[in-house]
């Protein structure tokens, strides 16, 4: 009964704070890192699971603030192991139209200092059309 | 002696009860000191406001010649004004106009004031709910009008971005917060709480984003029992869903069908448009004091990071200061993890938190990924949503100072103990509030612009002079940019505006559409399929456009007649009218070119058709792109008259099967990008063009570039005679013309196809088809007709209007029922 009354308290006492920490830790981790280790580039559009039904896709990300050449990959499996597309990039944008195959996932993803970021996706419609 | 005695002791008694709400009195005073001049019928021309006022007057107007407010009206080629995102305003200040005749600016400058005036009172009454002390919660509301947000509730957005619209929002937002709390303590009623969700739902669509995050994070927080409240939150969630179905369910449908590209592919360009501010960006703009203060670092020179936060907070700021409130609340966020106990202090540091997490978005923070709404989520709207929280941080911190001064001071014995504490309280007391005043002072007077008619009388005046020329309305402007005061001005006095503000909310392709019309020698071809002429003001464009010359070499303009301004003063130099045609009914001749496909594949269509087509809208041997429903093939009646098919969309392809093969047997030509098993369809490969893929008798792209304009050489005009009926009351949602074809023709009406339009041919009704740029478009047969459009709002939406209206119903007689109760009842307190 005492450690049932222990539990109880312990969760209220969770339910709050537990938000509250969450933010305050996640917010302090994001902006810790950053200051300690500087932001690495991250993919911004299209977002993950967009569906191109036209024409070329223009991949465009968020280079953070890490002075080193940036790697854009694109491949047709998650593990990235033949990509399609490998190359340094500049700038922010990269218009990509090669060999694209209608119902057909690709992964895409920006390497910095050897270190692969996060990874995003975007599939070519069954009904894709070149307008 | 004990007058004097008994006057100290009441104002004492006063000022203890009721002295804190001076503050947000206060600042409802100074404000109201700074707008004073907008309360009058004039025009204020910061920013966005005067688009907002010439929509209302569009209301107006639709509304007095018995158009259906919800529906198209007289704006950009027939946009529905109430699909934008601040409908309360609009039918607020119009239902007050209408009925009183008070000037329409009038009443909307001064709902503009009331409302961002006496907002400091429900930010007050928000934080009170929250659970802070009535003097911290005042001033939290006096500290509000210090903010410099460019969305939201604050001089800022209020003069420089023009984002006047949303302090109807600024009101009802921290109010509706309140009695949200209050619901789940057990103080509002649901019922009042939905209808405050509502009022502020419908002021800005981005408060109902606010309203969920904050009303669930609240939740999330505080100690409610989930149980004790499931009745009141579904009581609550179906009372304001029915109150708002009338506007946001329809406008979800006309977001995911008329502009099928999500929002930030549609503005990727503006990559910091949508949350997608990164932590480093943050850290650079927070540590520069720029995301409460507008902190200037250099003399007059801009650096790279103020630079950034105008981009991130819309336009560039006014007023500069140094970083006061940037310091202030992180003063306040040091005091508030010493005061975690309290659920108020929680919620303010929680909510902070939240909101700047929101700013930078599922870039670098996933999971906000998951939360509904992410993706209309805009960077510039957060800044409204950190101030709010940042405000009850800044108080709390100075209460943490001034407090223990203040008690310690009252607990001294002797009065010269007490003094030199006072003085001290008295002294940081003053600085805040003499800071804060300042500042809102300031600010307001910064910002204010107010524009003179006179200027604007000049050319409307020239306006006037314009001839008859046939179309159901007066005549289309055009201004160079985006809407500016004079496109405004003369919207007002009823003319039809070019293209204005809807790339971000109307339907994309008549955005596209209004684009190239932007550039007139390019695009004077376009007017025919547009349907209207146009009419140029002055500035840059005005010269190649009275240099251009036909195939003749005749001028393709004319000065007209303009005659004297009200001055007496000659305006000849003012407008210019082209020669084009005159109906306002289109006749293309071409083939018909049925085609069904999804509204992102329609969107790139049409465009594309635009772009390679434009030349050739007097041609046969053109083809015109008419969109049909999947499924609906055999119904559309143009099967015989089609000679090839852009099949795309496959969803109802079993449903289209028969059509598709009588029509392939009787010699016609299916284009996709799939297979149809059984059939023999032209297979697109993937960067195939589909134009070349027509049949070469269609198919008059890329061939002669020549440009005809003159009306005697247009055979779409002279196979068809076309007149206007004029109805009694003009109207944009009903138009009557008597045809004469000698020729089958498409015939395209230049107003978008928003769901709803209709055509009856002799009276009975005949297919419409989105036609070329989405517009309205019909195949007529040659003979002699008589053709009406009309606009019929869609069964469906009629029903959303009639549940909101029941909705009210309830609500009206929930309270009217508890007042009886009450009045019955001494002990009752009406629960609002």
């Amino acid at each position: 009964m005492h450690n049932l009354n222990t539990f109880i308290s312990v969760g209220k006492w969770l339910r709050k704070y537990a938000v509250l920490l969450i933010l305050l830790i996640t917010l302090s981790w994001e902006v810790g890192s950053t200051l300690l280790y500087g932001m690495p580039p991250v993919p911004q559009l299209p977002p993950a699971g967009y569906v191109l039904e036209q024409g070329a896709v223009t991949l465009q990300w968020n280079r953070g603030n890490i002075e080193e050449p940036i790697t854009l990959q694109i491949s047709t499996t998650e593990d990235f192991n033949e990509p399609v597309f490998d190359k340094v990039v500049s700038g922010i944008t990269q218009r990509y139209a090669d060999n694209l195959e209608r119902g057909q996932v690709y992964y895409w993803r920006l390497i910095q200092n050897d270190i692969p970021g996060p990874v995003s996706n975007f599939v070519v419609s069954e009904q894709h059309v070149n307008l | 002696m004990k007058t004097i005695q008994n006057i100290f002791a009441y104002m004492s008694y006063w000022m203890h009860r009721y002295g804190h709400l001076l503050l947000p009195a206060s600042a409802a005073v100074l404000t109201f000191v700074s707008t004073w001049i907008l309360f009058g019928p004039v025009l204020n021309r910061s920013g966005d406001n005067i688009y907002h006022l010439m929509n209302e007057y569009a209301m107006a107007n639709g509304a007095l010649a018995g158009d259906n407010i919800l529906g198209p009206l007289g704006m950009e080629f027939g946009q529905p004004v109430l699909r934008f995102y601040q409908s309360l305003f609009y039918m607020f200040n119009v239902a007050v106009h209408l009925i009183t005749g008070i000037d329409l600016r009038m009443v909307h400058n001064v709902t503009l004031c009331i409302c961002f005036g006496l907002s400091p009172f429900t930010l007050y009454y928000f934080m009170r709910k929250l659970g802070m002390n009535k003097w911290t919660a005042g001033l939290a509301s006096y500290l509000s009008m210090v903010s410099v947000a460019a969305f939201g509730n604050s001089y800022e957005a209020f003069y420089q971005a023009g984002i006047v619209t949303q302090s109807m929002g600024g009101l009802f937002f921290p109010w509706f917060m309140g009695a949200f709390i209050g619901m789940l303590r057990g103080e509002n009623s649901p019922i009042s709480a939905a209808l405050l969700f509502a009022l502020a739902f419908l002021s800005h669509a981005i408060m109902a984003v606010y309203a969920t995050f904050g009303g669930a994070l609240y939740f999330l927080m505080s100690e409610t029992s989930v149980r004790a409240n499931v009745k009141k939150v579904v009581i609550f969630g179906t009372l304001g869903i029915a109150l708002v179905s009338f506007w946001v369910l329809p406008f979800i449908e006309h977001n995911k069908t008329m502009r099928p590209v999500p929002d930030p592919i549609f503005r990727g360009s503006g990559v910091h448009w949508y949350t997608s501010v990164s932590t480093a960006e943050l850290i650079d703009v927070a540590s520069a004091g720029y995301m409460l203060d507008d902190a200037r670092h250099q003399g007059d020179e801009r650096n790279d990071v103020e630079k950034f936060m105008d981009k991130i907070n819309i336009i560039g700021s006014l007023s500069h200061r140094p970083p006061i409130f940037s310091i202030m609340t992180a003063f306040g966020i040091i005091c508030a993890l010493f005061q975690l106990r309290k659920l108020s202090v929680r919620f303010l540091l929680g909510g902070f938190a939240f909101s700047i997490m929101l700013f930078a978005g599922p870039d670098d923070f996933r999971w906000t990924g998951y939360l509904p709404f992410m993706d209309k989520v805009q960077a510039f709207r957060c800044t409204y949503l950190y101030e709010i929280f940042a405000f009850g941080l800044s108080a709390l911190g100075v209460e943490s100072i001034i407090a223990p001064i203040y008690t310690f001071a009252r607990k001294r014995v002797h009065w010269w103990g007490k003094v030199p504490f006072f003085l001290v309280w008295l002294a940081l007391v003053a600085a805040v509030l003499g800071w804060g005043g300042y500042e809102s002072v300031k600010l307001g007077q910064k910002h204010l612009v107010i524009r003179e008619p006179d200027i604007l009388n000049t050319d409307l005046d020239a306006l006037q002079n314009i001839p008859d020329r046939g179309y159901p309305f007066k005549v289309e402007v055009r201004t160079p940019g985006r809407p500016k005061i004079r496109q405004a001005w003369f919207a007002m006095n009823g003319y039809m505006p070019f293209c204005t503000h809807w790339k971000g909310t109307g339907p994309e392709i008549t955005f596209k559409h209004c684009g190239y019309l932007g550039t007139p020698k390019n695009s004077i071809p376009m007017l025919a399929i547009s349907g209207v002429r146009w009419w140029t003001g002055w500035g840059a464009e005005i010269k190649p456009i009275i240099k251009e010359k036909d195939e003749d070499g005749l001028p393709t303009t004319f000065r007209i007649e303009t005659g004297n301004t009200r001055d007496g003063k000659p305006n000849t130099s003012r407008v210019t009218m082209d020669t084009g045609a005159e109906q306002f009914l289109r006749p293309l001749v071409g083939s018909p070119l049925p085609v069904v496909c999804n509204d992102k594949q329609w969107l790139w269509l049409a465009e594309s058709w635009l772009k390679t087509y434009r030349y050739k809208l007097w041609e046969e041997s053109m083809p015109v792109t008419m969109r049909i429903k999947g499924g609906a093939l055999a119904e559309s009646g143009l099967l015989n008259r089609a000679r090839a098919i852009f099949y795309f969309d496959h969803s109802h392809v079993n449903e289209d099967y028969a059509a598709l093969e009588s029509f392939i047997e009787s010699g016609g030509v299916v284009i996709s990008p799939l297979p149809v098993e059984g059939l023999d369809v032209r297979e697109l490969g993937l960067s195939e063009d589909p134009w070349p893929a027509l049949p070469k008798g269609i198919n008059s792209a890329g061939v002669n570039m020549r440009i005809t304009l003159r009306e005697e050489v247009d055979p779409g005009l002279e196979i068809a005679q076309i007149e206007h009926v004029k109805p009694e009351k003009h109207t944009y949602q009903q138009f009557v013309f008597d045809v004469e074809n000698v020729e089958p023709v498409i015939a395209v009406l230049p107003m978008n196809l928003y769901p709803g339009w209709k055509a009856y041919l002799n009276g009975e009704e005949i297919p419409t088809f989105s036609t070329g740029p989405d517009l309205v478009g019909v195949h007529l047969e040659k003979g002699v007709h008589r053709l009406k459009f009309r606009w019929e709002m869609p069964v469906h939406h009629r029903l959303f209007v009639y549940l909101s209206i029941l909705a009210m119903l309830i609500i009206i007689g929930f309270w009217i029922r508890r007042v009886i109760l009450c009045t019955r009842n001494e002990r009752c307190q009406p629960m609002l």
